[in-house]
């Protein structure tokens, strides 16, 4: 038989388009091999990455089905958990290890896994030798193909030591404070007894020049060490608990004013301190911290100013506040040191004022004690006059 | 001022386990005009109590065999019109609180200071 004319042409042409088809698929193939092999070598070395890691990690890791079945967990939960056997655990429901308010976080970071974020929380949970330990838990979703979580991730960190370390922490920090509470409370019976066998000589005894002169300067120093012990105490609580804590109850602060003034009148007879009240005084305040705070304002104004010098104390109730002003005629303090002047242990000022001034905690207390009550403390000085200002609300 | 001038004369237990601390305050009280006795412990704060029919009672808080706390209570529960006026060491908020619990009308810090007492003295 004869092809018709080109007829052999034209399967000389398709047969040369089919070897060029065939060459470019078996070059195509040898592509998609060597990126199959490549594709495999990644997958081999991610796997031997991941084994790595969960080998090397010290936590415990475990796969969890959404119900929170065991369904796989680390070599680690050997050590950790003390198991023999790892697939005893394999199956059991993983929230059954846990117990009371435990049980509740571990039952919400797996709710919280389910919905699709992650669930964080410290939990106690003995070993299944009966061992205490604490861990620090999170628990994740695994999600598949759909985006949503198909499985799990629960990654249990051993945190037993810092536990006890906190633990141990916390009880040094309690005895401290009881030290210094104690050691508050010692003193201040010694104390006691100085300044009232002191007040009764002043008050009740005709006396030689001497002592009348040395006995004011006795119950004042006795003031100086019961405000330095207050101070001290407020400090330490500051210090451990960031925060003293107050007893509200009605107060009135004139009344207050006037009682701390009286106290400061029987040791400085001499000095002249005026009281003005105007207004509404009466809220709910912690009485005992507000005699502090007036206290620390009067005793920085006696030692800043020259002793002939007035003090004045201004009390005004307006719109639901209340101010308190101490106003001294001492030298004006310097700019630079305003700044400082209500941080504890100051270093910066002169020694003179320091010395004359002891720790330099009672302007911070008096600060931390103001802003407890929701108020504020500020200063302004000019020659002639120094004014402490502090500000309350009412209620 | 406070309450200047001479304070009414009143009727006053002082309830401290410190000899020289309680003598001190008495004497002090004599001399502002009070009628004053004195108990070292709780047991003899409540015979005397009986006894000498106080309309204020100043009581320390640490004190052996029943301390203010627990005589303040007993004494509350037996006289609410009286005025109970505690003396510590002590200004912490438990303590303080603890005491507004037990009864006490006010709550004084040592060293006490006549001034102190000046406005709470009914």
């Amino acid at each position: 038989m004869i092809d018709p004319p080109g007829e052999l042409e034209r399967l000389c042409r398709e047969l040369a388009a089919a070897a060029a088809d065939r060459d470019r698929l078996a070059a195509e193939l040898d592509r998609t091999r060597s990126e199959l092999a490549a594709a495999r070598s990644h997958v081999r070395e991610v796997e031997a990455l991941r084994s790595r890691m969960i080998e090397t990690t010290p936590d415990c890791i475990k796969i969890l089905s959404l119900d929170a079945t065991v369904e796989w967990l680390s070599d680690s939960a050997r050590d950790l958990f003390e198991l023999d056997d790892l697939g005893a655990v394999v199956g059991m429901p993983w929230l059954d290890f846990w117990k009371d308010e435990h049980h509740d976080a571990a039952a919400a970071a797996v709710e919280a896994a389910r919905a699709g974020t992650s669930g964080r929380f410290e939990g106690f949970c003995p070993t299944l030798k009966g061992k205490p330990r604490w861990w620090s838990v999170v628990v994740a979703p695994i999600e598949g193909p759909s985006g949503r979580p198909e499985r799990l991730f629960a990654v249990t960190r051993d945190i037993s030591t810092l536990k006890s370390q906190e633990a141990e922490l916390r009880k040094r920090v309690e005895l401290e404070q009881l030290f210094v509470a104690t050691i508050g409370h010692e003193l201040r019976n010694p104390l006691n007894a100085i300044v009232n066998q002191a007040s009764a000589l002043l008050e009740q005894c005709a006396l030689p020049p001497q002592a009348a002169k040395a006995l004011p300067a006795i119950l004042w120093a006795g003031e100086r060490a019961a405000r330095l012990i207050s101070n001290l105490l407020s400090y330490s609580e500051l210090h451990l608990h960031g925060a003293v804590p107050l007893l509200r109850r009605p107060c009135d602060l004139g009344a207050l004013a006037a009682r701390v003034v009286d106290e400061v009148h029987a040791v400085l007879p001499g000095r002249h301190i005026e009281v003005w009240r105007d207004g509404d005084l009466v809220g709910p305040f912690d009485d005992v911290r507000l005699a502090q705070i007036l206290g620390n304002l009067i005793s920085n104004a006696v030692v800043h100013s020259p002793p002939g010098t007035p003090i004045a104390i201004r009390i005004a109730g307006r719109g639901g506040r209340v101010s308190i002003e101490v106003e001294n005629g001492g030298p004006p303090i310097p700019g630079e040191d305003l700044a400082m002047l209500f941080e504890p242990l100051r270093r910066g000022e002169a020694s003179a004022a320091r010395a004359r001034d002891g720790l330099g905690l009672g302007l911070f207390v008096c600060r931390a004690l103001s802003e407890a009550h929701g108020g504020t403390i500020a200063v302004r000085s000019t020659p002639g006059a120094t004014v402490f200002a502090v500000d309350l609300p009412l209620g | 001022m406070v309450n200047a001038g001479r304070p009414t004369r009143r009727r006053i237990l002082v309830v401290d386990d410190d000899r020289d601390t309680i003598e001190v305050v008495a004497d002090t009280l004599r001399f502002h005009g009070h009628e004053v006795a004195t108990a070292h412990d709780g047991r003899a704060a409540l015979a005397a109590v009986d006894a000498f029919e106080p309309e204020v009672v100043l009581l320390d808080l640490a004190m052996p065999i029943m301390d203010g706390f627990d005589l303040a209570r007993r004494l509350r529960a037996e006289r609410p019109r009286l005025v109970l006026v505690a003396l510590s060491g002590y200004d912490d908020l438990e303590t303080r609180r603890r005491a507004i619990e037990a009864g006490f009308d006010h709550h004084l810090i040592k060293p006490v200071r006549a001034a102190a007492l000046r406005p709470i003295l009914p």
